[in-house]
């Protein structure tokens, strides 16, 4: 039963392509908001909020409109100036006060993206941070371990393309063979009717085989070309789809744990 | 209901329930939601943007073996809220003027009336923009 939350949590977050900093606040707002509305059912949480995408929609576009906007003093000043034109001509004591609220406004406004901003780039250093000490750990064995792979893969490609190479050649080669065939049994023709005719009757047939082979030889090659694409294509996905999936299980084990605590309460 | 609220009646409801006391996205909706149609999932992008504008702070809370993210007012969101109140009921003033009482400007204040519903008409395209 509650297996059908954690779907809408799952589709929710694969839906919010968002900075990761954004997608965790929104998707933690929403856990605590089930959890609070006593939500379980993937079918009510519809009900109530709207599919994932139509909720992952509206807070795309809330992050879009601040980027459109840059960030909202734009606004603000619109906002103050309607205000004045609103209530006409205020006093002087007044405008000053409230020119420097305005002022202190914009200064926490300041401090919080400046936070935001520091956060961002605290999370990205760590990150590379971690990531090149990984690397060079990982270096003895993994390195190897790539090249070896990259070989492989650069090998299958040499394999495939020298079979097919190998192929149009014998085709081109069997086609021009054949029309030497013909061109000689023509020049024979007179002193042998016989073997004239052979010769170039085998020499067309040959022309048609070296023209059927060159035929096979281009949808070959066109589809095995499909089919490396296909291949390296395939290898990222599912590179791709394991760290996914284990961010999704991390995050089921999360809900799962919060649930238990949550029903063991009850 | 047939009025659409749009973003800064949003922000100014916001503000004005958290202004009264600290609360958390599911309490917010519960009182926004018996006086107002709003979906479930209106609330939050209101409350990152004023969060992330500086009028709204937060700050978590135990609450059976789990974090409540509660919401609470910023001196700059009351200078806000203040500055939407003002702007609410001279918006609201001029909505009933034409709405419910448009006889009153015709007889009674002549031209000025006009310019009013003009500046009504300005501010209220304005905010259609913003939703």
């Amino acid at each position: 039963m509650a297996d059908n939350i954690y779907r809408y949590i799952q589709e929710l977050e694969r839906a919010l392509t968002v900075n990761e900093y954004d997608k965790q606040e929104a998707i933690n707002y929403y856990k605590e908001y089930f959890s609070d509305a006593d939500i379980i059912d993937y079918d009510e949480a519809v009900k109530r909020l709207g599919t994932p995408w139509q909720v992952a929609a509206q807070i795309r576009a809330d992050i879009a409109m601040e980027r459109v906007h840059g960030a909202t003093p734009p606004q603000q000043e619109r906002d103050k100036a309607n205000a004045e034109k609103a209530h006409g001509i205020q006093t002087n004591p007044q405008k000053t006060q409230q020119n420097t609220q305005q002022k202190h406004q914009s200064y926490g406004q300041q401090a919080k993206e400046q936070h935001y901003a520091q956060y961002h780039e605290r999370k990205r250093n760590a990150g590379v941070v971690w990531a090149v000490v990984l690397g060079i750990l990982a270096l003895p064995v993994g390195l190897p371990i790539l090249i070896s792979v990259l070989a492989v893969m650069f090998s299958i490609c040499i394999v495939i393309f020298a079979v097919l190479l190998s192929l149009a050649v014998s085709g081109i080669a069997v086609c021009v063979s054949g029309l030497a065939i013909a061109v000689i049994g023509a020049i024979v023709l007179p002193q042998s009717i016989a073997t004239g005719l052979f010769m170039i009757g085998s020499g067309l047939a040959c022309i048609g085989l070296g023209i059927l082979l060159s035929i096979a030889t281009f949808y070959l090659s066109k589809y095995s070309g499909k089919g490396i694409a296909y291949l390296f294509n395939s290898i990222r996905l599912s590179l791709k789809n394991r760290s996914d999936r284990k961010r999704q299980q991390r995050l089921n084990e999360e809900l799962y744990q919060h649930y238990n605590s949550e029903s063991g309460r009850r | 209901m047939v009025y659409q609220i749009g973003a800064t009646l949003l922000d100014a409801c916001v503000l004005a329930l958290v202004e009264k006391e600290d609360a958390y996205g599911y309490l917010l909706t519960q009182q926004m939601s018996t006086k107002l149609e709003v979906s479930e999932s209106t609330l939050y992008p209101v409350l990152r943007r004023l969060q992330k504008d500086g009028f709204l702070d937060t700050y978590d809370k135990p609450y059976l073996g789990r974090n409540r993210r509660y919401y609470t007012i910023t001196e700059p969101g009351r200078v806000r809220l203040d500055f939407f109140r003002r702007e609410f009921v001279d918006y609201t003033t001029r909505l009933s003027e034409i709405i419910i009482v448009q006889d009153d400007i015709c007889e009674t204040d002549g031209s000025d009336g006009s310019v009013a519903s003009s500046e009504l008409a300005i501010s209220e395209t304005d905010e259609e923009k913003e939703v």
